[in-house]
């Protein structure tokens, strides 16, 4: 054998052996291949709590505070919200958040909705009168 | 005087080649929002993350290893070789991989992104896109992300590097 064809040899065995990882990997995955090619992947955990803090007026607006916690592994940024406010399954209030909000993993942090509108529907109810108001201000119900 | 005949391309080539392995840097990137996915692929290392968490594929990293040890073989007989010109044996030494590991990986690329279209998640070898998504919760939830995928400078030097080392290939034989 001449020397050229031992390095042409030598090297188709190098070759060869340097795939011998994959070998490796079969023989760990007891030659399963579909174990093998299976991507796995655990997805962050999102969890987030409104705990709601309560009204305030500020700077001529009612702002409702909410407390956002974030308990999860991913960090969200609320750009935008709006939320109706009901009484006894009536929407009296509309709201939108006042400014963006970034929530990091456990972290707290404050939303504050501008409470925006406000409105009532004259209604007769068992002798009852509600008065008819719209606009920013305090409801007020009377009853005779 | 000393005359020694050396080969200077494949020596260019091997330290080209070991470069491209030993600094794990990606040929090809995805990237897709802030932090939303992120795709960096080359022969040798492979790392996938969906909201920053990793996605594992149990082959790829025998995959990478046979690749880097592939490679380091290729360019540490290049690099021998190229100092062994007036040695018959020698030309063996001198091989092609180089250029065929950049080829093989730009058409397992291409393959592989063709198989993801089928799929349902169109996205191209290179440019700036947006990254149309069902997720599928409910009615479905359609997502739309801005995305960018390219090939990088070190897969233009692993091809530079197949290149010249086809020129030490040629001027092996010759001498």
């Amino acid at each position: 054998m001449n020397r050229t064809k031992a390095v042409r040899i030598l090297i188709t065995l190098l070759s060869i052996a340097a795939f011998l990882p994959l070998l490796y990997g079969l023989n760990s995955y007891n030659w399963d291949l579909k174990a093998l090619l299976t991507p796995s992947y655990t997805p962050p955990r999102v969890d987030f709590r409104m705990e709601p803090e309560g009204l305030r007026f500020e700077q001529g607006k009612l702002i409702l505070s909410i407390k956002l916690i974030n308990l999860g592994e991913i960090e969200a940024k609320i750009e935008g919200l709006n939320v109706t406010l009901y009484s006894n399954g009536i929407a009296v209030a509309t709201g939108s958040l006042e400014k963006p909000v970034l929530s990091r993993p456990n972290s707290t942090e404050e939303l504050n909705i501008s409470i925006t509108s406000f409105s009532w529907d004259p209604i007769q109810s068992r002798g009852k009168r509600r008065g008819l108001y719209q606009g920013y201000g305090l409801s007020c119900e009377g009853s005779g | 005087m000393i005359d020694i005949k050396i080969n200077f391309f494949g020596i260019v080539a091997s330290l080209l080649l070991f470069y491209i392995v030993l600094s794990n840097k990606p040929w090809w990137i995805l990237r897709g929002g802030e932090g939303i996915f992120y795709a960096a692929v080359s022969p040798f290392n492979v790392k996938i993350e969906i909201l920053g968490k990793p996605v594992i594929v149990p082959i790829i990293f025998y995959l990478n290893l046979a690749a880097t040890l592939s490679m380091l073989l290729a360019a540490s007989t290049m690099l021998l070789g190229s100092f062994l010109v007036e040695k018959e044996w020698s030309r063996p030494m001198i091989g092609f991989k180089g250029l065929m590991l950049p080829i093989l990986f730009l058409v397992g690329l291409i393959i592989s992104l063709e198989f993801v279209k089928n799929m349902g998640i169109a996205v191209p070898l290179m440019g700036e896109f947006v990254l149309r998504y069902e997720i599928p919760i409910g009615q479905g939830i359609i997502t739309e992300t801005p995305s960018v995928a390219m090939l990088t400078s070190d897969y233009w030097i692993a091809l530079l590097a197949g290149i010249i080392s086809v020129l030490a290939w040629f001027f092996q034989r010759r001498s």
